[in-house]
């Protein structure tokens, strides 16, 4: 009975030594607590990476930027093409916040991302509202630019049986005035996983 | 140590011997309701067998779920069809993931028994069909992101599959060996000799009959696939990949749909000009319903020592094809043709698993008779006790994931009417098609040739 009761404190103190505590970590960390599915490491990387190249690329400066000229980026649809359930606004944002940060474009939320930009100009009847104050026709700049993109991902099996994962992230800036391409970019992140079961 | 014997005895009877006439049950339930066409009331069976939870919303029993998830998608439940799908996908994973050494401790413990206990292994058709199915509840639900998420994650399973069925073999022989023990080479005998192979001939099981498509395809997930991209492709790559999958459902099924829409497809890859696409209508029919597993007992010689033959009688699964309900349907008077055989695929896998499954099933009566021979030498009564209680425990696996129809067809239109007429067997149903859309998918499903096909539009 005694030997019963040891073995049982000693299972139930290992059962406690394998909990693991809840703990902060570094999420831009490639390095620990990887996944086989994209985590915000990932995106981080590839969006800082590409945001760096964009800002260096002497194509995307604007002629008056001395006078304080800047583009406007316009971001359309990224596609998801892989095996999971992302929203493309992780990848998007990243970028979008380096490139304001730098100083050298703006972004556009008024075609179709906000649109209180054109609900306010509703405000123009309104007699709750002073007149004065809303914003008048006439003013909302287009963009110079379109930022679109696809998140491709390529499984494939080793010889070990290990399953080998490649995402690609792959983004064009088209300058809206002449169709042309002016920056294209591509990061690859590959993984290895336990290739006994699906990678999602 | 009498007593302890006889109750463990007793609750291997109960468990294995239940567990068998309990799946029969639970099928009855659910495929009575589906042969009917109630959907929505075969989900609620279906619901129940996997326990599911109101409250949670979560559910423990794999091809309950798979069957839940089917069905509700039948009865136009895409939301909570998906969110179940969902689980079953993980509950795959941890199948997938199971260590070798539970896996062990499950097959001694049904080698007592029989294969009814052990957990549901999903087989491969099942997870394609999960990932094609949340495919479509999505493009009913009009979420083509998501849809294409679940038909890479369709095609991934698929490469996956060939994959398996060419590292399977060397691996299960090598488990059944090691089961097997010292028995190993009388089970081997028994498995090739002469007389087995004749005893199950003339019970009509003969294994090898079918062939799978070419590198374990699902030409329906294909087609789904090369179909989405068609419809919301943007790029001449997008145009070109759906043409690929339409190219080979064409060559693996020879359908006369696949070619029309491979042709479109390459006409998009030349000149991407969505007037083309404009008030097609697709047609996708789910005809009939997929095969059963049905318990067949025959007697069987088992070797007992090279010499001493013994017969004992086994309990194997044979697939049972419940068929097509119509050759094809009409819109407008255009045939729909065949583009996924799933009795083929189904049969196919079931094939390939087949010898494993009669090996286990020798290997266990194998070494329950020798068992029962060597009490029987020193205690007679006991001896019979366990011949009865090996008679009773002798049963078979039947779980399979029976929402499937038996086979899936396609055709294409272009509409000139708002209104469209489709013809199968002695009904006929005129359907509404949306003005305010220009591409249209018309969903059928028909499960007896005695009651209405049900229909559900897509409208892009």
């Amino acid at each position: 009975m005694k030997k019963l009761t040891i073995a049982a404190v000693v299972a139930a103190m290992s059962l406690v030594g394998c909990k693991t505590t809840t703990s902060y970590i570094d999420a831009a960390d490639t390095t620990t607590n990887v996944v086989a599915a994209l985590s915000y490491a990932d995106f981080s990387k590839a969006a800082n990476e590409m945001a760096d190249d964009i800002i260096s690329n002497k194509l995307m400066t604007h002629p008056q930027a001395d006078v304080g000229g800047r583009y406007i980026i316009y971001v359309s649809g990224i596609e998801n093409d892989t095996m999971q359930r992302l929203d493309t606004d992780q990848l998007t944002k990243s970028l979008r916040v380096k490139l304001l940060q730098s100083g050298k474009f703006l972004v556009t939320t008024a075609f179709g991302e906000d649109d209180a930009t054109k609900k306010m100009r509703d405000l123009k009847n309104s007699k709750m509202v002073k007149q004065a104050s809303v914003k008048g026709d006439n003013q909302v700049l287009a963009p110079d630019f379109s930022l679109s993109g696809k998140i491709l991902q390529r499984d494939s099996t080793l010889d070990n049986g290990d399953t080998r994962i490649e995402y690609y992230f792959q983004m064009s800036l088209t300058n809206i005035e002449n169709g042309l391409a002016y920056w294209e970019g591509e990061r690859v992140v590959g993984k290895v996983a336990d290739g006994s079961s699906v990678s999602w | 140590m009498n007593i302890k014997l006889i109750s463990s005895a007793i609750s291997v009877v109960m468990l294995s011997g239940c567990t068998s006439m309990m799946q029969r049950n639970d099928f009855d339930s659910f495929n009575s309701k589906l042969d009917s066409g109630d959907f929505s009331g075969a989900s609620q069976v279906a619901l129940e067998h996997a326990g599911y939870d109101n409250d949670s919303g979560e559910t423990s029993d794999l091809l309950w779920t798979l069957q839940a998830g089917a069905s509700l998608n039948y009865a136009g439940e895409y939301e909570l069809s998906t969110k179940l799908l969902d689980e079953t996908e993980t509950m795959m994973k941890e199948e997938d993931t199971e260590s070798t050494a539970s896996e062990g401790v499950e097959l001694i413990g049904s080698m007592v028994g029989n294969d009814a206990m052990l957990a549901y292994e999903q087989a491969h058709y099942d997870g394609i069909m999960t990932n094609t199915i949340k495919a479509w509840n999505f493009i009913s639900l009009h979420d083509y992101q998501n849809a294409r998420v679940e038909l890479n994650r369709a095609e991934e399973r698929q490469r996956r599959a060939a994959q398996h069925f060419a590292d399977i073999i060397k691996e299960r022989s090598e488990e059944l060996e090691s089961e097997a023990g010292e028995s190993s080479a009388l089970v081997k005998q028994t498995i090739e000799s002469d007389l087995t192979q004749n005893t199950l001939k003339k019970a009509g099981i003969e294994q090898g009959q079918w062939k799978p498509y070419e590198g374990y395809v699902n030409p329906f997930t294909t087609y789904s696939y090369g179909l989405h991209l068609l419809i919301t492709g943007k790029s001449k790559s997008d145009f070109e990949k759906a043409a690929n999958s339409f190219k080979r459902v064409h060559s693996l099924t020879g359908s006369p749909a696949a070619k029309a829409d491979y042709q479109l497809a390459r006409s998009m890859v030349k000149n991407p000009s969505q007037s083309k696409l404009k008030d097609q209508v697709w047609v996708i029919f789910e005809n009939g319903k997929s095969p059963v597993k049905e318990e067949r007992r025959i007697d069987l010689p088992i070797f007992l020592l090279s010499n001493n033959v013994s017969y004992a009688g086994i309990a194997i699964p044979t697939l049972k094809k419940r068929g097509t309900t119509f050759d094809s349907i009409t819109i407008n008077g255009s045939k729909t043709s065949t583009i996924a055989d799933m009795d083929k695929i189904i049969s196919a896998e079931f094939d390939q698993e087949f010898p494993y499954i009669l090996a286990r099933e020798i290997t266990r009566v194998t070494l329950k008779t020798i068992a029962q021979k060597q009490v029987k030498d020193e205690n007679a009564l006991l001896g019979d006790a366990l011949a009865i209680l090996q008679m009773v425990t002798t049963g078979t696996d039947i779980r399979t994931f029976s929402a499937l129809p038996s086979e899936y067809q396609a055709t294409r239109i272009k509409a000139k009417h708002n209104t469209v007429e489709i013809k199968a067997g002695s009904f006929t149903i005129p359907v509404e098609l949306s003005t305010e859309s220009n591409k249209h998918i018309i969903y059928v499903k028909a499960v007896s040739p005695l009651i209405e096909p049900s229909v559900k539009v897509v409208n892009i």
